[in-house]
């Protein structure tokens, strides 16, 4: 887990962010174990503590649960709850394009083909959900 | 403790290979000159002096080796806190739980230790040599008590202003060399003001107001600086 | 604004001064660290974080105030501290004929709690050669060999002066991942001082800004960056309101773009300048610790 340490983005929400998008991506699968408040704090290079406060974030959120003694779980809604989340980052990011586009005076054509320039692009690459 | 000891016994292996070297050269040189004066007396024909009595030049190496001493102790009392500070491993020292008095225990000690076995190993000499006129008396008939005594007196005085004048400086400040030539430098500063001193209040008991005056004023002395010394060390908060 | 908990804090400064001659190297420092949070000093060279760190660590007297870490005074009971305290130095005066072996020896005869375990497993991972000098060691492997001797002995309280001052990346992160270990197994309480806001970003909790040997802002870190945010300004006049914003910690004027830092943001901050004469489009921007730090201290250096 790379965590960027100069971003305004708080440290915890890095951490919860990442662990969102492996368990959309299903490399939590739900009913697994998440790693170790230890393990996941020596992997990101971060305070425990830091960790904590991210877990506790995606416990609230229902992405996590703990049972006592044996860790934390992803919840069966996991993926989904997950994926749902990953889908109003994106509506989040477009509605900013969008903005910053009429801002700067864009007919909606033309942010329609930066739009679609950009998704053919990430085709190219491969990414794959 | 032990390994405090032991450190300050490395920290100063240096000085205690000087003073070995110190403690041992005037037996070596009487040992050449014992061997160069065998070897003429066999060629009467080069025309050699006579040869020295054995007894007092092995006993003069003796008592040359104890005043070379005095330079090892002064070596030894002036590195022992500059020395630290010099290298900066007081600041190191400084954030462990280990006491002033105990570091300070364990200098006194590798001192004392040192100048024990320097000394010892010489007065044994000493004794062994007043052992072998006890049993031939002829071998130096003109050698009395006093002619060892007194200069291993002034010895032990000198001695004493020397290690505790260097200990102070040493204490209060943070170059080896300055405490050790401050050592060095004040058992003639004492003669030499005692001297001055004599002379100008009583010019005919001269030489006997200079001697008890050297005694009395080597052990006030002594103590005053052996003490600052100690107590300054042990109340100073910065390394 | 101090993270107060009920129990006693791990370390306490109460009004702590100390002058050398006419200068002030720490002013008037009051802050309390919880037990068990790990605190970021950061602060420009010259702030006064190594002697703030020296008087709590009872190397240097106090000239008013004091300093107290897991209630132990250093002035009172220095020993005592040293035993409960670890600390890592900036630079590192050890004994430079000694062997590795040689000084963990020498250190573990002075601790009562060196756990020997810890120390092996410790020496192992950082793959520190035992026979080696310490003069042969390389900067990286020194502060490792500091960060053993410090942590074998169980301290309750962890005090890093600068300690990766100097570190190559690779060294840098090594000794990260051992600070980061001890607090995952042990959970004790952990001051460091240093330049690297990445490190403060990674490791703390809670941050102080030092500056001049003042304490500019003591918080939670999450906290402080939610709070201070930059507003950038359209002046239409070309000239700053008569009234500036609450919590003002520094701006800068150029042209007709207004440069405003401020603290316990909240929208009606924005609102309320926005609402000003003067005033056109307001920007909020979110900061990053780095900005952060450099605007507090502009500010400072614009005050004085």
């Amino acid at each position: 887990m790379n965590i960027d340490p100069r971003s305004h983005v708080p440290i915890y929400l890095q951490i919860a962010a990442g662990i969102r998008e492996a368990v959309a991506a299903g490399i939590y699968r739900p009913g697994e174990t998440l790693p170790s408040l230890r393990a996941m704090a020596l992997d990101a290079q971060v305070n425990p503590n830091t960790v904590q406060k991210a877990y506790d974030a995606l416990a609230r959120e229902g992405l996590i649960y703990a049972r006592r003694g044996k860790g934390l779980f992803v919840a069966d809604q996991g993926t989904a709850s997950a994926q749902t989340r990953a889908h109003e980052t994106v509506r989040r990011a477009f509605d900013q394009g969008v903005r910053t586009g009429r801002a700067a005076g864009m007919q909606a054509d033309e942010v329609r083909d930066i739009f679609e320039a950009s998704l053919g692009n990430s085709a190219e690459t491969g990414k794959h959900a | 403790m032990k390994w405090v000891l032991w450190r300050e016994y490395r920290l100063n292996r240096l000085i205690r290979i000087v003073g070995a070297v110190l403690m041992l050269l005037p037996y070596v040189f009487v040992l050449i000159g014992l061997v160069a004066a065998h070897w003429m007396s066999e060629r009467p024909a080069i025309g050699a002096p006579s040869p020295p009595n054995p007894v007092l030049f092995v006993g003069g190496a003796a008592l040359y080796s104890m005043a070379l001493s005095l330079l090892t102790l002064t070596l030894l009392a002036g590195n022992a806190f500059a020395g630290e500070r010099a290298d900066r491993s007081a600041e190191y020292l400084a954030y462990l739980p280990l006491s002033r008095l105990r570091r300070l225990a364990a200098k006194l000690l590798l001192t004392l230790g040192t100048m024990v076995s320097i000394w010892g190993f010489n007065i044994l000499v000493l004794l062994v040599l007043y052992f072998i006129l006890l049993a031939t008396p002829s071998a130096a008939p003109s050698v009395k008590p006093d002619d060892v005594l007194i200069p291993l007196g002034l010895f032990a005085l000198s001695g004493l202003i020397m290690f505790s004048v260097a200990w102070l400086v040493s204490s209060l400040q943070s170059s080896p060399t300055f405490a050790v030539a401050a050592g060095l430098i004040a058992p003639w500063l004492l003669a030499l003001a005692l001297q001055g001193a004599a002379f100008l209040f009583d010019p005919e008991e001269f030489g006997f107001i200079v001697v008890i005056g050297y005694a009395v004023a080597a052990l006030l002395l002594a103590v005053a600086c052996f003490s600052t010394g100690t107590w300054y060390y042990l109340r100073r908060v910065e390394p | 604004m101090t993270t107060t908990t009920d129990t006693k804090p791990a370390i306490e400064l109460l009004g702590l001064t100390k002058r050398f001659g006419r200068t002030t190297a720490v002013d008037d420092l009051s802050l309390r660290v919880a037990p068990g949070s790990t605190f970021g000093l950061i602060g420009p060279n010259g702030a006064g974080k190594t002697t703030t760190i020296k008087m709590l660590m009872g190397v240097l007297t106090p000239t008013l105030g004091l300093a107290r870490a897991l209630g132990i005074d250093a002035e009172v009971e220095p020993l005592t501290l040293k035993q409960r305290v670890g600390y890592v130095p900036e630079a590192h005066h050890m004994d430079r004929w000694m062997r590795v072996r040689e000084v963990v020896a020498f250190c573990r005869s002075l601790y009562v709690s060196w756990n020997e375990d810890t120390c092996r497993e410790m020496l192992d991972r950082f793959e520190l050669d035992e026979s080696k000098k310490v003069k042969q060691l390389s900067k990286g492997m020194l502060v490792k060999l500091s960060l053993v001797l410090a942590v074998s002995h169980e301290p309750e309280l962890l005090v890093l002066d600068e300690p990766m001052a100097g570190l190559d990346p690779l060294a840098r992160e090594e000794f990260l991942d051992g600070v980061l270990r001890t607090i995952c197994e042990r959970g004790q309480t952990v001051l460091f001082s240093t330049h690297s806001l990445d490190d403060v970003q990674r490791l703390a909790d809670t941050v102080g800004i030092l500056h001049g040997g003042r304490l500019l802002v003591h918080r939670n870190i999450e906290e402080l960056l939610a709070t201070t945010k930059r507003l950038r300004a359209t002046l239409t006049n070309g000239r700053v309101p008569d009234r500036l914003p609450d919590n003002l910690i520094w701006q800068r004027v150029e042209g007709r773009e207004w440069l405003v830092t401020v603290g316990e943001f909240t929208e009606e901050t924005a609102q309320r300048l926005r609402a000003e004469e003067g005033v056109g489009h307001v920007e909020v921007i979110d900061l990053g610790l780095e900005d952060l730090f450099k605007d507090f201290i502009r500010g400072q250096r614009a005050v004085s």
